[in-house]
């Protein structure tokens, strides 16, 4: 039959084809059988459909994965001098809170003055720490209204900056991003309660009840990249300046990270970095240096993986910030957002020297 | 506001989902595996680009296989004169045709069966050219045969999937009807 003598042909040439081995004088052939009718092109597809079947990737068979939404809303991409900043407004309004409160101001707000810890009154600035100090200060929290956490744009981040800066000149507190706390001389802002969740698609805490969930990546279609900057914790290190001074503090973080079943074909790079600034701007040009640690995790949401990174702060840094970063690259960026990215066991300390400024915290 | 270079998570999931017709389809319109990769490509980044303008709605099939058609075609019209191509108007009729992705999905695991069932002579030079994706001539210098030799076997293999696969697709359709 016209029709069987024709499929034989197409499959032949189709072959050929495919195999880069057609020459012209068949390649016409081909092209003058599957113009001739429907049938013809019907079965030519059938054929190809066959071959990028066989060369398609089978061990992950992606159609089949569940895809569960993550339920952390994402927090967009801005400049990291924008976001450290808005951080800082939230810090300074509530330092200054503290600060009145030693010095017996009314304007505190009466739920902050029944968290403070007494110890705190031995706390001055510019004094040697002593370790057996530091473990009877204890770590007083400070959880103030935390509506709920909802991504932010550039513009409304400047306008919160303001908002931020008339607060502190009102003498109000009032912050959207953290917890604060002291911890020994440290004042700082964590952002690790906001991001803990218990465990969430397929992946259980390395320890505990609770892991750090962090928020979407961003994806830069043209450079084929995602990328995420968390912001976990800023430090206002003002109070061992004198410490700092000496060139020999030393910043160390250890964090557990991991990622959950998704369509990559490899494992997310993730980093911590710090940040150090000079001044209460933290403006770039405030920025003092950066530095990041980074490893590339595996696949197995089963398996978590251990980031460890130092730094020894620079003279006149007075704050940092420490982020966790991920990063994705390639085809794989696309789909970034197909697994879900976390933390656990996220610990900094400080030293001078051999000596241990601030155990973890 | 959002970033415009965000993606939305559901249309991350609906671009992995739909990876395999994807290319699929687009190695029917430009029958060479590497090109055919190249435009695939080029096909994601161009679907990434236009998140903005995608309508939820809409059949995110159509939408895909549209931009993956026109890229094609711009990937034909560079290179036309150095390759041998098809000519557009038998690419559009090719585009053309109807695309069913629920009969692609059960034509893999047919595919997978018939894989499994291959006659012994047979496997070793499909492994080398579907799996490892060799080329013919490296195909021939690792079993040491001619190349006619070699293309004729793969088209042998071919044709032996082919009518494994039409033989064991009436069975699967039932089986997932039920």
């Amino acid at each position: 039959m016209h029709s069987t003598e024709d499929q034989k042909q197409i499959l032949k040439l189709a072959s050929q084809l495919l195999d880069e081995t057609i020459d012209r004088e068949n390649f016409i052939r081909l092209e003058e059988l599957l113009s001739f009718s429907s049938e013809n092109r019907n079965y030519y597809l059938e054929v190809i459909r066959l071959e990028a079947l066989l060369c398609w990737e089978q061990e992950a068979d992606v159609e089949e994965i569940t895809f569960e939404k993550p339920k952390i809303i994402p927090f967009p991409f801005y400049t990291a001098a924008l976001s450290v900043a808005a951080v800082f407004v939230a810090l300074m309004a509530g330092w200054w809170a503290f600060s009145n409160f030693e010095t017996g101001s009314t304007t505190i707000p009466i739920e902050l003055a029944h968290h403070i810890s007494p110890e705190l009154d031995e706390l001055q600035s510019g004094n040697q720490i002593h370790s057996e100090k530091l473990a009877s200060a204890g770590l007083e929290r400070l959880r103030l209204p935390n509506p709920e956490f909802k991504p932010i744009s550039e513009r409304d981040l400047i306008k919160e900056l303001r908002k931020g800066v008339e607060l502190l000149e009102r003498k109000e507190f009032s912050h959207e991003f953290g917890t604060l706390d002291i911890v020994g001389p440290v004042r700082r802002l964590s952002r690790i309660d906001q991001l803990s969740r218990p465990t969430e698609r397929g992946v259980l805490p390395a320890v505990g009840n609770d892991m750090i969930a962090l928020s979407e990546l961003q994806i830069d279609v043209d450079s084929q990249s995602a990328e995420l900057m968390e912001m976990i914790q800023v430090l206002d290190l003002r109070d061992i300046a004198t410490n700092i001074a000496t060139g020999e503090v030393q910043l160390n973080a250890e964090a557990m990270v991991n990622q959950s079943y998704g369509a990559c074909q490899e494992g997310a790079e993730f980093a911590v970095s710090f940040h150090a600034f000079r001044g209460r701007e933290l403006s770039q040009k405030d920025e003092i240096g950066s530095w990041e640690s980074s490893l590339k995790c595996d696949i197995d949401p089963q398996t978590w993986e251990s980031l460890i990174s130092s730094v020894q702060l620079p003279l006149g840094t007075e704050f940092v910030v420490v982020s966790i970063n991920v990063r994705k690259s390639g085809s794989d960026a696309f789909v970034a957002n197909t697994s879900s990215y976390y933390s656990d066991e996220f610990r900094l300390s400080l030293q001078e020297g051999e000596k241990m400024l601030v155990r973890t915290f | 506001m959002v970033s415009e270079n965000y993606i939305s998570f559901d249309f991350s999931q609906k671009l992995v989902r739909i990876q395999r017709a994807l290319y699929s389809y687009i190695l029917c319109l430009l029958p060479n595996r590497t090109d055919a990769e190249d435009v695939l490509q080029e096909t994601n980044l161009v679907l990434c680009k236009k998140f903005p303008e995608y309508d939820e709605t809409g059949n995110f099939q159509a939408w895909a296989f549209r931009i993956a058609k026109f890229q094609v075609m711009a990937h034909l019209t560079r290179y036309r004169r150095s390759k041998i191509c098809f000519s557009n108007e038998l690419v559009e009729s090719l585009a053309e045709e109807d695309f069913d992705q629920s009969q692609l999905k059960l034509s893999q695991k047919a595919l997978q069966l018939c894989y499994e069932e291959l006659p012994s002579h047979m496997k070793d030079i499909a492994r080398l050219r579907f799996k490892d994706e060799s080329s013919l001539k490296e195909i021939c210098k690792k079993v040491n045969r001619p190349i006619g030799s070699v293309s004729a076997t793969l088209h042998r293999i071919r044709a032996w999937l082919l009518q494994c696969v039409k033989q064991k697709l009436p069975a699967l359709e039932i089986e997932s009807e039920i």
